[in-house]
């Protein structure tokens, strides 16, 4: 399918309104980056098939990467989710970032507080089993730090995670490295030594690795 | 590159940016993902489509159906204080408009309830209301006025239930009748 095609990608997302030229003060200029609700409708709408594509491959990642069960929530559940907690404005769409990469965000977030709530849940009952008050049995999480055994168990997820998603593909994962350090793409080229043609060919490459990874593995 | 491999021991942020990659694809290379993924595109991006509608409508019902509830705050205040301003008592008025008591009760306490067009029709007729006034606030009759619900929520937020109108509440009951009047 070529970007010409009808439905692809022919739809343009809504863009940040162009800033008033009276220099309103820094607040009034955040409040009125957020959308408005009918902002939020038009925006949505004029979703294109392929920001649909993108946000249901995310959507599918999330339920994957959180492990949210069935009954918990589908991948088109927390979409839906994301669009009517933009709608109710229980999370503002600051225009300054695209309708797609602010859901985004909204669905890290859903997805987030699902697991959280999971876990408390998990523990009221292993704290019901024990005999000890909620409070009790969670005394001091608040303050909680990861311990170095923890932080290398981190650093180990991460590459079990690289190489899964990689595996012996070291320039594409050199290249994915620099951008998680947000290395801007001249930065890349020159720390690499990689033409422009090459750096495309190799984004796309990862992006095909990630499409897998993400919506088919744990 | 050890040392980015060094910094980026966070598995969050991995995930993020791996979603930022996708972010960025651009819309000719969806359909090859998707496939890579194991889905169709078409189909996904009805998925989506779906999922935003659903959303969408979700939202509308919502926002319906706080509407109605705001206009049927406000139907409950103006008929108890046209009553009151008329010196009658709920079953006077039940009598006078030939309603069922218990209607008019409902109309006052229950926010939820919907009076039936027959209904509004004969209230409007015993406190000499042009037609279409009270229709307005059971939700019946569709509104094109975006003043309606400001000047809906600040006459309830003000409109009391017992006693002699005073002056002011005269004005303010006075100036809503003529404000409804004048959309219809």
């Amino acid at each position: 399918m070529s970007g010409s095609d009808a439905g692809w990608g022919t739809r343009t997302q809504m863009k940040p309104d162009p800033r008033s030229t009276e220099s309103p003060s820094p607040l009034r200029q955040v409040i009125k980056n957020y959308a408005s609700l009918p902002e939020v409708e038009r925006a949505i709408k004029g979703l294109s098939d392929a920001d649909h594509v993108k946000l249901m491959l995310i959507a599918r990642s999330f339920c994957k990467r959180r492990n949210l069960s069935i009954n918990e929530m589908e991948p088109e559940e927390l979409l839906s989710e994301a669009i009517l907690a933009t709608c109710n404005m229980d999370k503002k769409w600051n225009k300054a970032v695209t309708l797609v990469r602010h859901l985004d965000r909204a669905m890290e977030n859903i997805s987030g507080h699902l697991v959280k709530d999971r876990r408390e849940e998990r523990e009221k009952i292993v704290s019901f089993r024990d005999g000890l008050t909620p409070e009790e049995h969670g005394a001091g999480s608040s303050a909680y730090q990861p311990d170095s055994q923890e932080l290398a168990s981190q650093g180990e997820e991460a590459n079990t995670l690289l190489q899964a998603v990689f595996g012996d593909d070291d320039s594409a994962k050199e290249v994915f490295l620099m951008r998680v350090e947000n290395a801007e793409v001249s930065e890349v080229l020159l720390t690499l030594n990689l033409t422009d043609a090459q750096y495309e060919t190799i984004s796309r490459r990862i992006r095909r690795r990630i499409a897998t990874y993400l919506t088919q593995t744990k | 590159m050890n040392e980015h491999k060094r910094r980026s021991t966070d598995p969050d942020e991995l995930f993020r940016t791996m979603r930022e990659m996708l972010i960025e694809a651009p819309a000719e290379e969806l359909e090859e993902l998707a496939q890579v993924a194991g889905f169709n595109a078409k189909k996904l991006a009805q998925l989506g489509r779906t999922a935003a509608d659903s959303a969408l409508q979700q939202c509308q019902n919502v926002s319906g159906r706080e509407n109605i509830v705001h206009l049927h705050k406000a139907l409950n205040s103006l008929l108890v204080m046209l009553r009151r301003r008329d010196g009658l008592d709920e079953s006077e008025l039940a009598e006078k408009a030939d309603v069922a008591e218990s209607e008019i009760r409902r109309i006052e306490y229950d926010p939820g309830y919907l009076p039936s067009p027959r209904t509004i029709y004969k209230l409007e007729k015993v406190f000499d209301l042009p037609p279409g006034v009270l229709a307005k606030l059971s939700g019946a009759v569709k509104h094109n006025c975006p003043e309606l619900e400001d000047r809906v929520l600040e006459f309830a937020a003000n409109a009391k239930s017992i006693g002699k109108l005073t002056r002011e509440e005269r004005q303010l009951l006075n100036a809503f009748v003529k404000f409804l009047t004048d959309q219809t």
